[in-house]
């Protein structure tokens, strides 16, 4: 018989509205000064918030701090450190944040620093405000989870495996926790750890999780 | 014009029936709350065509919402044109005179009006006094700025900003359009409505019969910008970015604008763009009546390429037109534009006569990268820049101020 969770697995769905801050950097010292101030959900947004509609995930820096490096200040050394971080890596904002100021800092230290943004340029620091409500749909066991990541919108699969983790906390609403705790199939949390988010389409996304969720233990 | 469509159902064939879905259950949560959205003018205008799908939106999904529209004579909307044209850094002054007048019919307005609502969303400057109505303590108020003022006089943008200052939030079109402000402020993208008569899905047998109704009667490429005619839009640029190619590349240009009759200085402009198209009898410039919509959705399908060679830009609701309709589009990297075109990805960005000259011979000699560019740009309208995008966005900004300060809101 098929393990039953005690604890379902909520299926949520997020709107989000975006909130400027009223804060913008010219140069990459001005940048590095407002990423150590600015709220997580700002970093949050500039970094892993555009893989939501996973447009170009695969082909475009996803992060808003490299393109704006790239773009306003030619900076393609720190762009590309600052692209190639992946969600899975960071247990929070916090840790996230912590390595976007080490990668900064790192190349300030190197000297040469870029040139300021040209007029008009600026990087304006933005931050998302999420609403979260329920989807409607929930899971007990392992072939209701299934069905329900077949049915899940862009926003739901986005919510349940990035941003729950890094801006809720670990164990609310994430897949993986739910997985572990919940379910009591730690291997199986693991291998969501091992998702690539960095695909094309939210088909690919949704095929990838539910590969994991289907191979044998 | 066009009938309003009357349900978000309408839009369950383009968006899907999960996304419908979504925004039901997102508007149910805030049912019982009533909303009143204030403009100046119930035909057209973006404000007005926005409204016009946005409202009977709400009310399907069960919000009780109602659209006012101000009242003015033709001094108050002198007057409110000044304003316009000083928040674009025009050397426009406000006389007493002119800001007693725009109090005055503020005012006015306002006794007539019955602004009771949770949720007042005041529309451009021209009914920004309204808030003086306000009742303390009641509703809450929106400033949706559709303008771009960001490089405003300073003198008339100081005496709007103290009545800016009694909302509760602002809401601009991009971060660049922005003022820096003490209340909270959201970003909501403009939108194009996909059911309307300007993008909807037309048949090849209905383009066609609109092209030779409009003149355009051979079958080599068609490159098109559809503007109207003033400087600000460089159509003399566009001219010569397709002088530059001709030669070689073989395409008609056509150049579409609304009517310049009552405005003078569009009206020297189209006069310069038909010296600078020389009788070139490839060269369409074909001067629209309002009210076009056919004629233009009709030209943007049947473009190999359409350009936007804007020098200073709003949003660019014209790119948004043309990604809808997976054209290949190169615009300039000014406004919201570069927002849209992701360069190589959605389209082509340029930043001169040359550039444009060039990104347009790459796409009539590519068509596959064309195609392409055309396909995402379709995808990434979808998402962010439909209607039902924007209306997604005005509900998660009422529930957003229902929760001042929080930035993660988690409702039942």
């Amino acid at each position: 018989m098929e393990l039953r969770s005690r604890e379902p697995f909520v299926f949520y769905s997020t709107a989000h509205i975006i909130e400027m801050t009223g804060r913008s950097a010219r140069s990459l010292a001005e940048l590095r000064a407002g990423i150590a101030e600015v709220t997580g959900s700002s970093i949050f947004h500039h970094t892993f918030g555009a893989l939501q509609d996973r447009f170009f995930a695969a082909q475009r820096f996803t992060s808003d701090f490299a393109r704006w490096a790239v773009e306003a200040l030619q900076d393609w050394a720190v762009a590309e450190r600052l692209a190639l971080m992946h969600p899975t890596e960071f247990p929070s904002v916090r840790a996230l944040r912590e390595r976007i100021l080490q990668v900064i800092d790192d190349r300030l230290r190197e000297g040469d620093p870029p040139a300021p943004a040209p007029p008009g340029r600026a990087f304006h620091f933005r931050q998302s405000i999420s609403v979260l409500y329920p989807a409607g749909y929930e899971a007990g066991t392992l072939a209701e989870l299934r069905d329900g990541i077949r049915r899940a919108s862009d926003r739901t699969l986005f919510f349940h495996l990035i941003e729950a983790r890094l801006r809720i906390g670990r164990c609310t609403n994430d897949l993986s926790c739910w997985l572990s705790d919940g379910l009591g199939a730690p291997h199986l949390a693991r291998r969501l750890d091992r998702l690539d988010f960095f695909v094309p389409s939210t088909e690919d996304l949704r095929q990838q999780v539910l590969t994991a969720l289907e191979a044998a233990p | 014009m066009n009938t309003p469509p009357l349900a978000l159902d309408d839009y369950r064939p383009i968006i899907g029936a999960a996304a419908v879905a979504e925004i039901r259950e997102l508007a149910d949560l805030i049912k019982g709350r009533r909303l009143l959205m204030v403009n100046s003018t119930a035909v057209g205008g973006g404000v007005a065509e926005l409204l016009n799908r946005l409202v009977p939106l709400l009310k399907d999904l069960g919000i009780s919402t109602r659209w006012e529209v101000i009242r003015g004579n033709e001094e108050f909307f002198a007057v409110t044109k000044a304003i316009h044209n000083a928040l674009h850094g025009a050397p426009v002054s406000l006389t007493a005179a002119m800001r007693s007048l725009f109090l005055e019919v503020a005012a006015r307005n306002a006794a007539s009006l019955d602004v009771d609502a949770n949720l007042v969303v005041i529309h451009d400057p021209q009914p920004l006094p309204l808030v003086a109505a306000r009742t303390p303590g009641r509703g809450q108020w929106v400033w949706r700025c559709h303008v771009d003022v960001s490089h405003p006089r300073s003198e008339v943008w100081e005496f709007l900003r103290e009545h800016v200052l009694r909302y509760d939030a602002s809401v601009f079109s991009a971060p660049e359009f922005a003022q820096s402000l003490p209340i909270p402020q959201y970003l909501i993208h403009p939108a194009i409505d996909p059911l309307a008569e300007k993008n909807r899905e037309m048949t090849a047998t209905e383009v066609e019969a609109v092209l030779t109704d409009l003149g355009i009667r051979d079958d080599r490429p068609i490159v098109t910008q559809v503007s109207r005619f003033d400087r600000l839009k460089d159509p003399l640029g566009v001219i010569r970015a397709y002088q530059l190619i001709r030669r070689t590349v073989e395409c008609q240009l056509v150049l579409a604008g609304g009517g310049a009759a009552d405005d003078p200085e569009g009206a020297a402009v189209l006069e310069e763009v038909r010296r600078a198209a020389d009788g070139d009898p490839s060269i369409h410039i074909l001067e629209l009546p309002p009210f076009s919509d056919r004629e233009i959705n009709a030209l943007q399908r049947a473009s190999a390429v359409v350009v936007q060679k804007s020098i200073r830009e709003g949003f660019g609701l014209t790119v948004t037109e043309a990604l809808w309709k997976r054209r290949p589009v190169v615009a300039s990297a000014v406004g919201g534009i570069p927002l849209q075109v992701l360069h190589n990805l959605t389209g082509l960005l340029v930043h001169s006569v040359e550039g444009a000259a060039f990104r347009i011979r790459t796409l009539l000699r590519d068509p596959a990268f064309a195609r392409r560019l055309g396909e995402n740009g379709h995808e990434y309208v979808k998402t962010r820049f439909l209607t039902t995008s924007n209306l997604r966005r005005w509900l998660a900004l009422a529930h957003a101020l229902q929760h001042p300060g929080e930035r993660i809101i988690r409702l039942p």
